[in-house]
Order: structure tokens, then C-alpha cells, then sequence
């Protein structure tokens, strides 16, 4: 079994009247990349500030590497926020500089490291730009680049693709699996649900402080799967498509059909799904059988509809 | 501390490289004495203008016109002999010159008439002059014995010469005034840099990365330190243009005109001065009278979102650093820098770092200048504290204008 780097237990948080997070807990392993969802004003930044210690929780507990987190922490802490800047009139150098000896690096240390991801962006020719000269996406990559500077264990990303073409979103996708792979643990937070299926392997979905779903992507779609599937036959017998269509076993919901072939999408009311392969086999010549599966957009909204 | 001193080191370095600060510690000086320069200029002409055209039309004997032109040679006296005094009074109207002596000492008739620049004390006194040597004449007294009398007199009148303390008094309130007055604009050009800078930061959203990587009450600190040296630093420069400008004035203007004593007593009062004293009480005074109102205005800039919003919270901050210049300048114009109101308000921590330098020219003793030093730094440490608590929830708070209420309740918040 995986150590968790971080263990988040009970966090507790309230603005004057109103709770922002309800005693939530969360385990996140090593390596991994974690997706955080919610709608607006759900918690994830409350919880993504008291994780920097931006700010205090009212009570809870956050176990970092193994031990209580200390103020130290921020120092392994790597975090790009939604809403984000750097100075404009300081250089690219001047600025991984600054935010790589603030994050306690040494000036040759953070100068090796600007290299390495300057040489990888390809973008040696910037280091002496200023912020203030460089488009949006450009900027972007700096701060991506100042993100990951100090080499944190924990990478923490609060909308990491907004303000990225689809090439450049894709440069920083493979950056971030690449991180991960090597160790860095990531709590990626976004709104796309694309991206986080994409890129995570587990995820919270945080609703007016509470968890509603929690773990792996793939046991959150299996708990969601329907007894839906999708099937087309041939060859079909008319008289058994009808006896079929007005089997109360099933609901049926024709897609298409042309000639001798028929499309339609069935949700099988009965436990067994062996009844129901051997009842289309009786109707026509089967094609394709095939489960649906729910997308994680669906699965998002139903529970927050439900909850 | 590491992390204070790399904030500090940025700020500073942000500060001194930009255009602005160049502009206002080159410019600045070069402007300030044109405007200096001119005031002097034109109100020096204009006293030249105003003394010239003071002329007085003589209708007299020639004796006592004579009289008049060689006891004021600074006035133009018109002498005529025969005319009325009423042609005379609307010779003057018409002309517009300034006064009328209409004199006859034979035929008992002696009048002034004129505004208040005819020299009447003197004019007076020769008309009495006359009017008595006529009487004595009357009265058969030989003429060689009138003579004798009225020339003559040992009466001998010599001026005090208070130039020097006159000088004195004129160049330390020169420097008490000019030191008061800048530590104001210091305060207020430092204050207002380290709101912008906040407002900056909040603005490009830059503050989100630093708060998750330094305390807030850091960055703050860092901010309000960094831009002090920056003030310091241009101080010192001004000083040494200025003392340097004071010595080539001293080498290439040491005899003009008439005046040379009196510059060269101005000179010597100027070196006699205690720019070491002056210095550090500077350097003390901004520093703690700086950090008092720049925690005032970091926590302005923390909680608005643009420079716009600034004015209805900068304007209340502003208002005790202007009462302290008018103090300053009241109680050294007086005479009175050692009263008790320069006194009093050189001990109340909004007004103290004004008031205290404007008086430390005239001497002041060193338990009053330590008691006022004491007393700002504890009101710094308390406004720094509560400046803290509205700048770490007004740096993550956008949208609206907080209003004084919700400012009031962030104090509190935990």
C-alpha cells in the first residue's frame, strides 16, 4: 500500500457564519495526481490557502511527509493560483531568483534550475525579459516555471491550463505527468472535467464544504455505472423486436434503424445481464454490445443535483 | 530574516531603478530652487518698483525742499513755488504722486498731505525745524547764534547692530522650516509609494504566490523597509547637493555688490550649524514618523483594489502631518520653537516627527528628543499591529471598497 505524503484529517473552516469546510478528510499518495472539483465557493480554495498557509483552519489536522505540517512546509509546497501575476517590471531571471531564494534555494541552485526549464521550454533567449513584454501564454510558462523552480513534493494547481492555446496546454500536461511520474504529488484543481480525467488518478468533489465523492477515477465511474447498454443489431425478426420492446424486464429506446440493421439503448431492469444477451440473441444477429459508461461532467452533475 | 531581507533588497532595488525616483531626486532639487529662485526674484522687484515711485510734491522755500531731498534721498520731491494749496492737493491726485509739503514758515502755514509712503516722521521734523529757526528769527536772535544752535548738536545716533542674531534666527528657521517640511513630503512620497506598491501587487495578483511563500506581516514589513532606505538614500543625496551646492556658491559668489559682510555672515551662520545633529534627528524622525503612517497607508493599499479608492481613506492620514507642518511653522516664525505648544506637540506621535526637527535647530534637550523617539515607537508597533491584521485579509479580498465598518471587523477577525 501507497504512504500518503498528506493526510488531511477533519479540517475544519468557517467565515464568521458561514463553514467552508466541514471537517473534511482526504488522503493523498505519493506520485499521484489528484483531481479537486467543486462549483464556486464549494471550498477548494479554502482549502488549497490553509494547505499553503495562507490561512488558518479552525481546527483539523494536515500530516505532511509523516509529521504535523510546520510553517517549513511552504518550502516543499509548490502552488500556481488561479488568479495569478508575477511583477511586471523584474526580469524572468530577477524573478526565478527572487521566488527561488525565497522558497529557500541557493542563488547557483535556482540559476541551475531557470536552465534546465528555460533549455526545456526551449525559451533560453528570455531570461532577460521582462514580464511586462511577454503575451499571456508566455507569462504563463514563466509561471509555470517559477511554480516548479524549487523542485516541491507537492505541486499544488489551481486551474494550471486557463490563459493556454491547446499546444502550450499540452506542453504543460506532459510537464506535469512527467513531474509526477518522478515523484511529485499534484492536487490539481479545475473546472474542465476533461482535464481532470485526463490527468488525475483520484479526486474529491467538494460541495458547500462537504465531500461528496471521493477516490480513483475508475472506481467513482464504476460505483456510477448504469445497467445501460448500447447494442445494434441485424438480420432482426420483426415479431420478436416487438415481443422484446413490450418485455417489462427491459426499457428500450430506439436509436436508429435502417434496412435490416437497428440501434437502440437498453436499461436492463433485471439483476442478471446473461437474460438479457440471451433475449437479443433471439431478436436478431448481435453487432455490438456495449455498457455505458458515465462521463465524470455526468457523474459531477447528477451527485450535486442529488446532494 | 532571510526571507525580510530578500523582500527589503527587491523593494529597495525596485524603488532606486525606477525613472520616477531618478526624476525626483535630480529634478526635484533643480525645481524647487527655480521656484525658490523666482519667488525671490519677483518679490525683490517688486519692493525696488515700490520703493521708486515715492515722490512728493514740494511747494516750499527752496531751503526746506532742499531740506527734504537731502534727508531722504530715496524718495523724488517735485519742488515748485507758486501755487495754491488746493491746485496744489489736486496736482497731486491728478499726478498721482504720493504726498504734498505745502510750506511757508513766513506765512504760518505748514502742511503734509499724503499716503502712508511719505516719510512722515522726517518730514515733520524739518518743517518743525524751520518753523523754529523762522520764530527765533522773528524774535531778533542773530542768525549766527541760531546757526550755532541748530548745527552741530551733539546729538549722535548709532545703530544696534543685531544683524548677526537677525541672520541667525532667519537661517536656523530656514532649516527648521525646510527640514520639517521634508520629512512631511518623505513621509507622504514614501507612504504613498509603499500603497502603490501594495496596490500593485494585489492588482497583478502577484500577492497570492508571495503570502503562500512569506507571512503577510513579512511582506509588509519588507515593503515599508525597503522603500525607507530609498528615502534615506535620496536624503543623503539631497544633502550632499545641497551642502555641495552652499560650498561653490561660497568659493564663486564671495563678493557681490555691496553685501559681501553680510553674505559671508550668512555663510559662516550656515557652517555653524550642527548638520551631524540635524542628520540623525532626520534620519530618527522619518524613520519612526514614516513607519507610523506607511502602516496606515499599507493597510489603505491592502484593502482597496485601485488608486481611485485611495483618497477617501489617504485624506484622514494626510490631515495631522499638515497640522504638524502649520505648528512647526507658527511657533518658528514666533520665535517661540521652545513653547509649550511646540512643546506639546513635539511629543504627540502623529505630529512629533514634524515638530520635534523643526525645533532641533534651535537646541533641544536631549531627554525630550529620546522621550519623543520612545513614544512613536510604541505607537508604530501598535498601528503596525493593527495595520497587519487589516493588510492580511484585505490582500486576498477583491471586488468592492471595503468601508470603515468592514475594516473595523477585519482588526478583529482571526
Amino acid at each position: 500500500m501507497q504512504e500518503p505524503i498528506i493526510s488531511i484529517q477533519k479540517l475544519y473552516k468557517t467565515y464568521g457564519t458561514k463553514t467552508a469546510l466541514n471537517h473534511i478528510s482526504i488522503e493523498i499518495n505519493k506520485g499521484s495526481v489528484y483531481g479537486l472539483i467543486g462549483q464556486n465557493g464549494a471550498g477548494k480554495t479554502s482549502l488549497i490557502r490553509i494547505l499553503n498557509q495562507i490561512i488558518d483552519a479552525n481546527s483539523g489536522n494536515i500530516i505532511f511527509k509523516g509529521i504535523p505540517m510546520t510553517p517549513n512546509a511552504v518550502r516543499h509546497i509548490g502552488y500556481l493560483p488561479e488568479e495569478r501575476g508575477l511583477y511586471k517590471n523584474m526580469t524572468i531571471e530577477e524573478q526565478a531568483l527572487y521566488f527561488g531564494q525565497l522558497k529557500g534555494m541557493t542563488k547557483t541552485k535556482a540559476l541551475e534550475q531557470l536552465n534546465y526549464w528555460l533549455d526545456r521550454f526551449d525559451i533560453t533567449d528570455w531570461r532577460k525579459k521582462k514580464i511586462q513584454g511577454l503575451s499571456k501564454g508566455m507569462a504563463q510558462k514563466v509561471q509555470f516555471i517559477i511554480t516548479v523552480l524549487h523542485q516541491p513534493d507537492l505541486l499544488i494547481l489551481d486551474e494550471p491550463f486557463s490563459g493556454f492555446d491547446p499546444i502550450n496546454a499540452n506542453l504543460i500536461a506532459k510537464e506535469i505527468k512527467t513531474l509526477a511520474k518522478n515523484g511529485t504529488t499534484v492536487i490539481f484543481s479545475s473546472h474542465r472535467m476533461e482535464s481532470v480525467a485526463e490527468m488525475c488518478d483520484a479526486l474529491c468533489l467538494i460541495h458547500h464544504g462537504n465531500i461528496l465523492l471521493e477516490g480513483s477515477i475508475q472506481n467513482i465511474q464504476k460505483k456510477y455505472i448504469q445497467e445501460t447498454f448500447e447494442v445494434t443489431l441485424a438480420n432482426y425478426q420483426e415479431n420478436e423486436l416487438a415481443l422484446f420492446l413490450n418485455n417489462a424486464a427491459y426499457k428500450t429506446n430506439i436509436i436508429q434503424k435502417e434496412d435490416d440493421e437497428i440501434r437502440f439503448e437498453v436499461v436492463n431492469n433485471q439483476k442478471e445481464t446473461d437474460h438479457l444477451l440471451q433475449d437479443l440473441l433471439k431478436v436478431g444477429k448481435v453487432i455490438s454490445y456495449k455498457q455505458h459508461t458515465p462521463s465524470l461532467q455526468d457523474i459531477f452533475i447528477k451527485t450535486i443535483e442529488n446532494a | 530574516m532571510h526571507k525580510l531581507l530578500l523582500i527589503i533588497q527587491r523593494e529597495f532595488i525596485t524603488k532606486v531603478r525606477s525613472k520616477a525616483y531618478l526624476v525626483l531626486i535630480f529634478l526635484s532639487p533643480i525645481l524647487m530652487i527655480g521656484m525658490f529662485a523666482a519667488i525671490f526674484y519677483f518679490a525683490s522687484k517688486e519692493n525696488k518698483e515700490n520703493y521708486k515711485q515715492v515722490s512728493i510734491l514740494a511747494v516750499t522755500t527752496p531751503e526746506i525742499a532742499a531740506d527734504i531731498q537731502k534727508e531722504n534721498q530715496n524718495i523724488t520731491v517735485e519742488y515748485r513755488t507758486v501755487i495754491s494749496f488746493k491746485a496744489a492737493k489736486k496736482l497731486v491726485n491728478d499726478q498721482d504722486l504720493n504726498g504734498l509739503v505745502y510750506a511757508n514758515p513766513l506765512s504760518n502755514m505748514m502742511e503734509i498731505y499724503g499716503d502712508d509712503k511719505i516719510p512722515l516722521h522726517s518730514l515733520e521734523t524739518i518743517l518743525e525745524k524751520h518753523w523754529v529757526l523762522q520764530q527765533l528769527k522773528n524774535k531778533g536772535v542773530k542768525e549766527a547764534v541760531i546757526k550755532q544752535a541748530t548745527e552741530n548738536t551733539p546729538i549722535h545716533y548709532s545703530k544696534k547692530d543685531d544683524s548677526h542674531a537677525t541672520i541667525q534666527k532667519w537661517v536656523k528657521g530656514t532649516v527648521a522650516i525646510g527640514s520639517g517640511y521634508l520629512i512631511m513630503m518623505f513621509v507622504i512620497i514614501y507612504g504613498n509609494s509603499v500603497m502603490r506598491s501594495i496596490i500593485e501587487e494585489k492588482n497583478s495578483r502577484v500577492v497570492e504566490i508571495m503570502v503562500c511563500t512569506v507571512k503577510p506581516f513579512q511582506l509588509m514589513l519588507g515593503k515599508i523597509i525597503g522603500n525607507a532606505l530609498a528615502g534615506i538614500l535620496q536624503f543623503l543625496i539631497w544633502g550632499i547637493l545641497l551642502l555641495g551646492g552652499l560650498f561653490l556658491l561660497q568659493i564663486y559668489f564671495p563678493s557681490v555688490g555691496g553685501n559681501s559682510d553680510k553674505i559671508e555672515q550668512i555663510f559662516n551662520i550656515i557652517w555653524e550649524i550642527n548638520y551631524t545633529e540635524i542628520f540623525v534627528g532626520f534620519v530618527f524622525f522619518f524613520l519612526s514618523g514614516y513607519l507610523l503612517y506607511s502602516s496606515f497607508y499599507a493597510a489603505v493599499g491592502a484593502a482597496v483594489s485601485s488608486e481611485t479608492d485611495t483618497q477617501q481613506f489617504v485624506h484622514p492620514i494626510l490631515l495631522p502631518l499638515m497640522f504638524a507642518v502649520y505648528i512647526g511653522i507658527v511657533t518658528v516664525i514666533n520665535g517661540n520653537p521652545n513653547g509649550s505648544t511646540a512643546l506639546l506637540f513635539s511629543f504627540v506621535p502623529f505630529t512629533s516627527p514634524v515638530v520635534m526637527l523643526m525645533r532641533i535647530p534651535f537646541g533641544v534637550p536631549m531627554w525630550q528628543i529620546i522621550l519623543s523617539l520612545a513614544l512613536l515607537l510604541v505607537s508604530f508597533i501598535t498601528t503596525v499591529y493593527v495595520a497587519s491584521k487589516i493588510y492580511r485579509i484585505g490582500i486576498l479580498t477583491y471586488g468592492n471598497k471595503p468601508s470603515m465598518k468592514q475594516l473595523v471587523k477585519w482588526m478583529f477577525q482571526k
